[in-house]
């Protein structure tokens, strides 16, 4: 190595500066690493972050589902449970009802025949004690003819010398007895004949009850629907009064917010004209609208702006149906203020003009 | 029972409108209410009681967990029978108005989860102002005489009377007036906008119109 070399080496600037150029370098280095290994641990921090949240998210899910599971499997339950009971109530109600019906049937049918015997017994009641009656009065005249041919006998007897004619006579008068008591045999087998005639008379007239039962039941059966003809009618005429009524309470409401606009109305009026007064303005209630106009496009002074806005605000306030605000304001694009919802909000809004 | 008195020896704007002023304060802040009537105002008062049950009950219906955070009208305040009749059309007997609204309000002063801690009967207060905004600012003090207030129309005339007022109240200067209001410790102070009736609103709305606009 040359002088020249030599000098430039040992220059203790020249060390200086390589000695600082190498620590620099190494500092560097070692800056650069730390650096790349911050970030990535950085990095990492967040994927493993994430991958928790991932789970915890995942549990959260997980449990969520399996309780929904769970109450709707219960409430699964619950509703079959509910609606083997309506079942079977619907089945005992019908079996029930059934039965009743039956017995109600049977019932009927007994009552029927009960009155129909209690007819046949009384009509034959009747019958026999008229026979009877009947009877006892021929069997009273028959005594009394005994009687009679029994003293003829005495006296036949008394007069015993009598001819032989008299004895006929005798037995005439013992054969008409004869014949009377025929005659009372036979009346007896007419009064038999007349009780057999009764009892098939008694038949026909139950036959012919029974007609009548279906007869009445078939008047019944057109008395009820003639009932129900006429409910129905006071049904609808019970619903065409509470129209009616209806119809009267909205143009009472809407009576009062004509009332109560008219007096608003007039305070504002007088209130604006002051105010306007104060500030030196020229009154500017005759002035036409721009952004507002009548239906039909006819153009709106503003004192007719006032006065609709306010009568539809209060009609609005007392809840009067639509077709009456839109008879009394006749006002173009009136859907919008009729189709307003109220809203809660932090700031009050007021019903803007213009 | 509260009174707002109105102090107005310095300024001399000849007033034309008076309005019925009241206020209602819920959590340490102050709502103003003016109406055309005391019903009309009392009506305003109930009316926001009401809002402030309902915004309860969607909040309780949507957000529960919200209730840690407590929004003014997360305050548990549900509206009872007199207040929802007040903030109805309905007619009701002036005799018994008074009676009636300040009971109604009483039940939430005592309850300790309503957030409402005070309110004001509300009185005859004149408008000051000639020029018309689109609404009405009140100033409000408390001090230890009562409460004072002064409705105009302008937000820098309420301040200006503020000013001029605790000025006069305790012999101050202007700067050690306005000193005075930044450390005020003996009450209430504020000036806030006034929340109107819908007629007072169209009244306000249509007095700051000008003939162009129309």
């Amino acid at each position: 190595m040359g002088p020249e070399e030599l000098a430039i080496i040992t220059n203790p600037g020249f060390i200086n500066a390589t000695f600082s150029a190498g620590e620099n370098w190494f500092h560097n280095l070692v800056a650069r690493a730390e650096e790349a290994e911050r970030l990535a641990r950085r990095k990492n921090s967040f994927e493993a972050a994430n991958a928790e949240l991932a789970l915890v998210n995942r549990e959260l899910l997980n449990k969520s589902q399996e309780q929904n599971a769970r109450w709707k499997r219960y409430a699964d339950g619950l509703v079959a449970n509910i609606q083997a009971l309506q079942a079977k109530m619907a089945n005992d109600a019908q079996s029930l009802k059934d039965e009743r019906r039956a017995d109600m049937d049977v019932l009927g049918r007994v009552v029927d025949e009960r009155d129909a015997l209690q007819e046949q017994f009384g009509a034959l009641k009747t019958e026999t004690s008229a026979t009877i009656s009947q009877l006892q009065g021929d069997l009273s005249g028959a005594r009394g003819a005994l009687t009679a041919t029994q003293s003829s006998l005495d006296h036949e007897r008394r007069s015993l010398s009598a001819t032989q004619t008299d004895l006929g006579n005798v037995r005439v008068a013992l054969h008409a007895t004869e014949g009377d008591r025929q005659r009372l045999q036979s009346n007896l087998h007419l009064a038999e004949d007349a009780l057999e005639k009764a009892g098939v008379y008694i038949k026909a007239l139950k036959a012919a009850s029974r007609d009548n039962a279906l007869a009445a039941e078939a008047d019944r059966q057109r008395l009820q629907s003639q009932v129900e003809v006429a409910e129905g009618t006071l049904r609808g005429t019970v619903t065409h009064i509470t129209a009616l009524e209806a119809e009267r309470r909205d143009n009472a409401l809407a009576a009062q917010a004509i009332e109560a606009a008219g007096m608003t109305v007039m305070y504002v009026t007088a209130q604006a004209m002051e105010a306007w007064a104060a500030q030196g303005k020229a009154p500017m209630l005759d002035n036409l609208m721009t952004s507002h106009a009548k239906a039909g496009g006819k153009p709106m002074t503003m004192r007719e702006y006032l006065w609709f806005a306010t009568l539809i605000k209060e009609m609005k306030a007392r809840d009067v149906p639509d077709h009456l605000i839109r008879a009394r304001c006749p006002v173009d694009g009136i859907d919008d203020f009729l189709a307003r919802k109220a809203d809660v909000s932090d700031q009050k809004v007021a019903l803007t003009l213009l | 029972m509260t009174e707002i008195i109105n102090l107005n020896r310095a300024i001399q704007h000849r007033s034309r409108m008076s309005v019925f002023v009241g206020y209602l304060t819920v959590d340490w802040r102050c709502y103003a209410f003016a109406a055309e009537t005391k019903r009309e105002c009392m009506r305003q008062i109930a009316l926001f009681i009401c809002e402030m049950d309902e915004m309860h009950r969607a909040d309780m219906r949507d957000y529960p967990e919200v209730a840690a955070l407590r929004p003014y009208w997360y305050s548990g305040v549900v509206a009872s029978n007199d207040i929802c009749r007040i903030a109805s059309l309905a007619e009701i007997n002036p005799d018994h108005l008074d009676a009636m609204f300040v009971d109604a309000i009483d039940v939430y002063l005592v309850d300790p989860d309503v957030r409402i801690t005070s309110h004001a009967i509300p009185v005859v207060v004149p408008v000051h102002g000639v020029d018309f905004g689109n609404a009405l600012y009140a100033a409000l003090i408390e001090s230890e005489s009562g409460i004072a207030g002064y409705v105009s129309t302008t937000k820098e005339a309420a301040s200006v009377w503020m000013v001029e007022y605790v000025r006069d109240q305790m012999n101050m200067t202007v700067p050690q007036a306005e000193r005075q209001l930044r450390n005020w410790s003996h009450g209430f102070l504020d000036v806030v906008p006034l929340r109107l009736s819908p007629n007072l609103q169209t009244v306000v709305t249509l007095a700051s119109l000008t003939p162009t606009s129309v």
